[in-house]
C-alpha cells in the first residue's frame, strides 16, 4: 500500500498546541500582538468591527446646492469623526443657522461627491488568546496563532461560543437531574462533560443551571437550532446522531475535573479549518515530551486511530495491519482499508478514510 | 515534452505525468493524496510534496529540487517536467458582486461568463433592482466580493446608466478596508473603459476585457473569462492555505479545474460529431458539460457536493429528492445526521450499506438538479458520457461505478461510458490552448478508463418480461443471442477497444431504444463490456420501499457480479419522524458563562467600543 496521510483530531493531555485565533472572515480589525509575544489566557490578541449600516446623507440636496464642490465649504465633520443624532454634519456654523444633523449614531465613513456617509458602530470583537503561550505566527489585520503546551482535545462541531471555566463531569446521575440550590448546582459557571448523546432536556437543563459550557460527543442534527440559541458553548467531539464519548477523550476530560479550560466550540464553516476544541495549559514534568502535531505522519501498524462513520463510529482503535489490496466491504464498495483491533479484541476493516488518529 | 498537472481538489490533490511514448502523448504517471488545508497543515503546497513524491515512487521521475521547487524544464536526467500545470476546485469559491444594466442582457451575459469558474454570485445590482443609492451602496459593503463584474451598455451606446452604477460602485469600494478590496472587471461599453480606469484610480485594481455585449444581437464571454482567471489567481493569492505561493509556481498560476470538462467535452463532440456529456459531482462542486458539434452547454455549481456542501444540496434538493433513492425507511433525521456528519468529515466514505445508499442517493440528487439546471430531460441521450469525481470512481468496481453513471442522468439510448479516476479532465483543460496535439493523443491513448458501452431501453418495462433481444456479431466468432428480462441488466463480456455489432430488437409494447424498436449498431468494450439495461425509463418511477430494496440491489449484483445484498426486513418497515423540538422552554437565566450579568457585558462592550476607530480602520 502507498503511504496514506491520515486524518489527525488530537485528544491529548500533553500536547503542543498551535491554536489560531481569527477575527470573523467579514471582520476588520488589527492584530494586538506581535510574533514572538508571550501572551496570557486572556489577553486581548486581535480586534475587530463587522460592518454596520451605511446612511448616506446627500448634504448638496439638502442645501440645494449646484455643485457637489460646494458641499465642502458647509461641512462641519471630517472622515472618522464619531457622529450621533444631536451632531450637525453640514449647516454654516455649529450652533445656529441652518444645518443638516447626522440621523444616526455613527462614524464618518466619507464626505465625498456630496454626500456625506455615516457607518453606525457595531460592538468591537476582542479575541482572547485563551491559552497561556507564545504568538508564533501573525496574520495582519486577521488574527495569529499561538503556540503553547497543554491539552488539546478537538471537536467536530460547536454552536460559536466560548468560556473559561472549570470542567464537571457529568458522573454516574444525569446531569439533567442535578439540583439546583440557592446557591446553584455543582455544574454551575463549569463546562459540563456528557458521555452520551445530548437531549432537548440536556439543552433546557444547562441554561436553567447556568452552566458555562457542555461538552459532549453527539447529538441529533433536530437539535442544532435550539443549541444555536443558547448562550453557553456546545461542543461536539463524535458528530451528529447518537455516538458515545469514547473511553480516551472521556478519560481526558475525567483527569480535568476541576481545572479551568478553554472551551472554543468554534462552529464549523464550509471552507474554514478552524476547529472547535478545549484547551488548557499544562506543564510538562521532567522527561515528559509533548506530542507534537505532524505534518507528515502517516498511517502505520500499531497506531491509535477513532473508527468515523458506520457502525462502530467513535470506537478506538488500534491498526494491525493495511492490507495491499482493495478490501470489499459489506455495502459492496472495494476501497483501502486498515484492519483495525476494536476494544474487546474485535477486528474490523475500515476505510483509510474514516480513520482518525487521536494520540 | 512532458507534462505535470496538479489539480488541488477540495478531498483530493492530484498528480499526473504526461509525457510521449514512442513520439505519443501518453498518460504514464498517477499519484493522489489528501488535500492538505486541514489541520495541522493548512498549506496546501505540502499536499503538493507529497504527491510530487508519490509520483516519484510511481514514475521513478524526480519532480522536485532538494528545497522543495518544481523542477521545470524536463532536465536530461528526467527529472522534472517541460510544462507544469497547477488546477484547482477546492476552496471557498470566488465572491462575485455583478453590476449591469438590464437583468434579461448584460446581466445574463454576465452571468454567463462567470458560469465556468468557481464563483458564487453573492449580490446582483442592476437599474430595475428599486432600489436607492444607499440601499445597494449597503448591498455592496455587505456582500463581501472578491470580485466585482461590471457590464452593461452597447459599444458606443448610451454611456449615463453605467455611470450611475460606476458612482456607487466608487464610493461603495473606497468605504472597504484598503486590504480587502475587490478586483473590478469591466465588460461593458468600450467607449468608457479609460473613465473606468480613472474612476477606480486608487480605490481598486481594475481589469478591462472586451464588452460582453457588443451589441444588442452579439455576445461575446471570451475576454471576460480571461480576466476572471486572472481575477481567479489573484484570489488564490490572498485567501491562504498556500494558494499565494501555488499561483507563484507556474506561469498560468492556478486554473479552474471546471474548464476542462467544457473543453473537453467540446473537443470530444466537435471531433467525432458526437453528444458528449461530463458530469462531475465533487466535494464542493459540481459541474456538468452537454456539448455536440456545434455547441456546449454548461453548469457549475458551487452550492452542490455529497462532502462540504452536501448540506447546501440538501437545502437545495429537499429531503424527498434523497429518500426516492433510498431502498428503505429513513426519517428526515437520519438523512440529516448524516448530511450534517459529511459536511464536518467531507473525506470519509460509506461504510456501511445505509451509508452507501445515503451517499448515492445525494449523488443522484445532485446529478438531477445539474440535469435540470442544462434542459437536460428526465432521460437524456449521449454518444458519450464522462464520469469524473471520487463519487463515481471510488467504488472500486467498474460496474458500479458505470451503474451510477447511468442512473445519474437516468440516460437512455446507446451510450459510451467513460470514467475518469485521474482527474486527467482538469489538466487536459489546463493544456489545451498550449499542447491541443497532447489532449487528442491522451484521449486517443485511452486516458479515460474505457467501461463499456451500455443499450438502455426507454418506457416502462414489463417487470420479469422479456424486453431486450440482442444478436452480437464479433468478427471470428459464432453469433450470441442475449435475452433480458424487464428491470434487469445484463452484461456482455467486450474487451477494451474491441469492437463488436449488435442486432438490437425491443420487445414489448410502448418501450424503444434511441426512438426505435429494432436498430443495428457498433459497440466499442471497455472494462465492464457490453450493458444491456433494460430497467426501462425513467427509474424507480412511483415505487415503494420494500420494491426499491429488490431491485436497487439486484441492479449493483447484476453488473457488478458481486452477490447480491439483502435489505432486512425491518429496515422497510415505516418509521415514525422523531419530534423536533418543542416550543415551551423553561425561562433561561440571561447570565453569561463568565458569571455576568447582561447588563454587565454590555456595559464592557461599551468600553471597548471607545478604543480608537481609526486603529482597527487603519490597522
Amino acid at each position: 500500500m502507498s503511504v496514506f496521510y491520515p486524518e489527525q483530531r488530537p485528544a491529548h493531555k500533553l500536547a503542543v498546541i498551535q491554536r489560531s485565533v481569527t477575527l470573523p472572515e467579514e471582520a476588520s480589525g488589527i492584530v494586538t500582538v506581535v510574533s514572538d509575544q508571550h501572551v496570557d489566557v486572556r489577553d486581548i490578541v486581535a480586534r475587530g468591527l463587522i460592518p454596520g449600516k451605511f446612511v448616506v446623507v446627500d448634504v448638496k440636496a439638502f442645501f440645494k446646492l449646484k455643485s457637489a464642490d460646494d458641499v465642502d465649504e458647509l461641512l462641519l465633520v471630517s472622515v472618522d469623526d464619531e457622529v450621533d443624532e444631536l451632531k450637525p454634519l453640514a449647516g454654516q456654523s455649529n450652533g445656529r443657522g441652518r444645518r443638516l444633523f447626522s440621523p444616526i449614531t455613527g462614524r464618518v465613513a466619507s464626505t465625498s461627491d456630496g454626500f456625506v456617509v455615516v457607518e453606525q458602530l457595531n460592538a468591537v470583537i476582542d479575541l482572547e488568546a485563551g491559552l497561556r503561550g507564545t504568538v508564533t505566527e501573525v496574520y495582519a489585520g486577521h488574527g495569529t496563532t499561538i503556540e503553547a503546551t497543554g491539552t488539546q482535545i478537538q471537536g467536530v462541531w460547536g454552536n460559536g461560543g466560548r468560556a473559561i471555566a472549570v470542567v464537571a463531569n457529568e458522573g454516574q446521575n444525569p446531569f439533567e437531574s442535578a439540583a439546583i440550590d440557592v446557591m446553584g448546582s455543582r455544574f454551575s459557571n463549569c463546562v459540563v462533560v456528557l458521555r452520551r448523546p445530548i437531549t432537548e432536556q440536556v439543552l433546557h437543563a444547562a441554561a436553567a443551571q447556568n452552566v458555562a459550557g457542555v461538552v459532549a460527543p453527539s447529538m441529533s442534527v433536530d437539535l442544532t437550532e435550539l443549541a444555536h440559541e443558547q448562550l453557553y458553548p456546545v461542543m461536539l467531539i463524535e458528530g451528529f446522531g447518537e455516538m458515545r464519548l469514547n473511553r480516551a477523550v472521556a478519560q481526558v476530560f475525567q483527569d480535568l475535573e476541576g481545572i479551568q479550560i478553554t472551551l472554543d466550540a468554534a462552529r464549523p464553516q464550509v471552507w474554514d479549518a478552524r476547529r472547535p476544541e478545549a484547551v488548557m495549559n499544562v506543564q510538562p514534568k521532567k522527561g515528559d515530551v509533548p506530542n507534537r502535531p505532524s505534518p507528515h505522519l502517516t498511517l502505520r501498524g500499531g497506531m491509535a486511530v477513532r473508527v468515523v462513520g458506520g457502525d462502530y463510529s467513535g470506537q478506538l482503535g488500534s491498526v494491525v495491519n493495511l492490507p495491499n489490496e482493495l478490501v470489499l466491504l459489506d455495502n459492496g464498495l472495494r476501497v483501502p482499508c486498515a484492519l483495525v483491533e476494536l476494544s474487546g479484541d474485535q477486528r474490523i476493516y475500515a476505510p483509510l478514510t474514516n480513520l482518525e488518529v487521536i494520540g | 515534452m512532458s507534462i505535470l498537472a496538479v489539480d488541488f481538489g477540495s478531498v483530493h490533490t492530484r498528480a499526473l505525468l504526461i509525457d510521449q511514448v514512442n513520439g505519443v502523448y501518453q498518460l504514464v504517471g498517477f499519484a493522489r493524496t489528501r488535500t492538505t488545508d486541514d489541520f495541522p497543515v493548512q498549506n496546501v503546497t505540502v499536499g503538493l510534496g507529497r504527491v510530487l513524491n508519490l509520483l516519484t515512487d510511481t514514475s521513478g521521475r524526480k519532480f522536485t529540487n532538494p528545497d522543495g521547487r518544481v523542477i521545470s524544464p524536463e532536465q536530461p536526467d528526467r527529472s522534472g517536467a517541460d510544462t507544469f500545470v497547477v488546477t484547482a476546485s477546492g476552496g471557498r469559491p470566488l465572491r462575485a458582486l455583478v453590476v449591469g444594466l438590464m437583468p434579461s442582457i448584460s446581466i445574463a451575459s454576465a452571468l454567463k461568463a462567470l458560469s465556468n469558474t468557481y464563483v458564487s454570485v453573492v449580490e446582483t445590482l442592476h437599474l430595475a433592482d428599486g432600489r436607492d443609492f444607499e440601499s445597494r451602496l449597503n448591498a455592496v459593503l455587505h456582500a463581501f466580493p472578491d470580485v466585482v463584474f461590471i457590464v452593461g451598455g452597447t459599444d458606443g451606446g448610451a454611456s449615463a446608466p453605467v455611470l450611475e452604477l460606476l458612482h456607487v460602485m466608487t464610493l461603495s469600494l473606497s468605504l472597504v478596508d484598503r486590504r480587502r478590496r475587490p478586483t473590478v472587471i469591466y465588460a461593458g461599453n468600450a467607449a468608457l473603459g479609460q473613465d473606468v480606469i480613472t474612476r477606480f484610480e486608487g480605490v481598486a485594481e481594475v481589469l478591462v476585457a472586451e464588452n460582453v455585449r457588443p451589441d444588442m444581437r452579439t455576445e461575446s464571454v471570451g475576454s471576460a473569462r480571461s480576466m476572471l482567471t486572472r481575477a481567479f489567481n489573484r484570489y488564490a493569492e490572498r485567501r491562504g492555505y498556500g494558494f499565494a505561493e501555488l499561483a507563484l509556481l507556474t506561469p498560468s498560476g492556478v486554473m479552474p479545474s471546471a474548464r476542462g470538462y467544457v473543453t473537453i467535452a467540446g473537443y470530444l463532440a466537435q471531433a467525432k460529431r458526437e453528444r458528449v456529456i461530463a458530469l462531475d459531482v465533487g466535494s464542493g462542486a459540481s459541474i456538468l458539460a452537454v456539448a455536440n458539434a456545434k455547441d456546449t452547454d454548461f453548469s457549475i455549481r458551487t452550492d452542490l457536493g455529497v462532502g462540504h456542501n452536501a448540506q447546501s444540496l440538501l437545502d437545495v434538493v429537499g429531503i424527498d429528492e434523497v429518500r426516492r433513492w433510498l431502498p428503505f425507511e429513513a426519517t428526515r433525521s437520519e438523512v440529516r445526521n448524516y448530511v450534517a456528519n459529511k459536511t464536518l468529515r467531507p473525506s470519509i466514505i460509506p461504510s456501511n450499506l445505509r451509508e452507501l445508499y445515503l451517499e448515492h442517493g445525494l449523488l443522484r440528487a445532485a446529478a438531477g438538479v445539474m440535469g435540470r439546471s442544462t434542459g437536460l430531460g428526465g432521460a437524456p441521450e449521449a454518444d458519450v458520457l464522462i464520469l469524473g469525481g471520487a463519487a463515481f470512481n471510488d467504488t472500486g468496481n467498474a460496474g458500479y461505478t458505470a451503474l451510477l453513471g447511468l442512473d445519474a442522468l437516468g440516460i437512455a439510448g446507446v451510450v459510451r461510458l467513460y470514467s475518469d479516476p485521474y482527474g486527467l479532465t482538469a489538466a487536459l483543460g489546463a493544456v489545451a490552448a498550449s499542447r491541443a496535439e497532447a489532449v487528442v493523443q491522451v484521449l486517443d491513448e485511452g486516458g479515460y478508463a474505457e467501461l463499456g458501452t451500455a443499450i438502455c431501453v426507454s418506457g416502462r418495462v414489463r417487470p420479469d418480461k422479456p424486453t431486450l433481444r440482442v444478436v452480437l456479431e464479433q468478427q471470428g466468432q459464432p453469433n450470441r443471442e442475449f435475452v433480458v428480462n424487464g428491470g434487469h441488466i445484463r452484461t456482455i463480456s467486450l474487451g477494451i477497444g474491441e469492437r463488436a455489432k449488435l442486432k438490437i430488437r425491443v420487445l414489448g409494447g410502448g418501450l424503444d431504444v434511441k426512438g426505435r424498436r429494432s436498430l443495428k449498431v457498433e459497440v466499442i468494450g471497455g472494462v465492464v463490456g457490453v450493458i444491456l439495461d433494460a430497467r426501462g425509463r425513467p427509474l424507480l418511477h412511483h415505487t415503494t420501499v420494500a420494491q426499491r430494496a429488490e431491485l436497487m440491489t439486484r441492479w449493483v449484483s447484476e453488473i457488478t457480479g458481486d452477490e447480491k445484498l439483502t435489505i432486512p426486513a425491518e429496515w422497510l418497515k415505516t418509521v415514525d419522524e422523531p419530534k423536533l423540538p418543542g416550543e415551551a422552554r423553561p425561562k433561561r437565566v440571561r447570565r453569561t458563562s463568565r458569571g455576568n450579568s447582561r447588563q454587565q457585558v454590555e456595559s464592557e462592550k461599551a468600553e471597548v467600543a471607545d478604543v480608537s476607530l481609526d486603529d482597527l480602520r487603519n490597522g
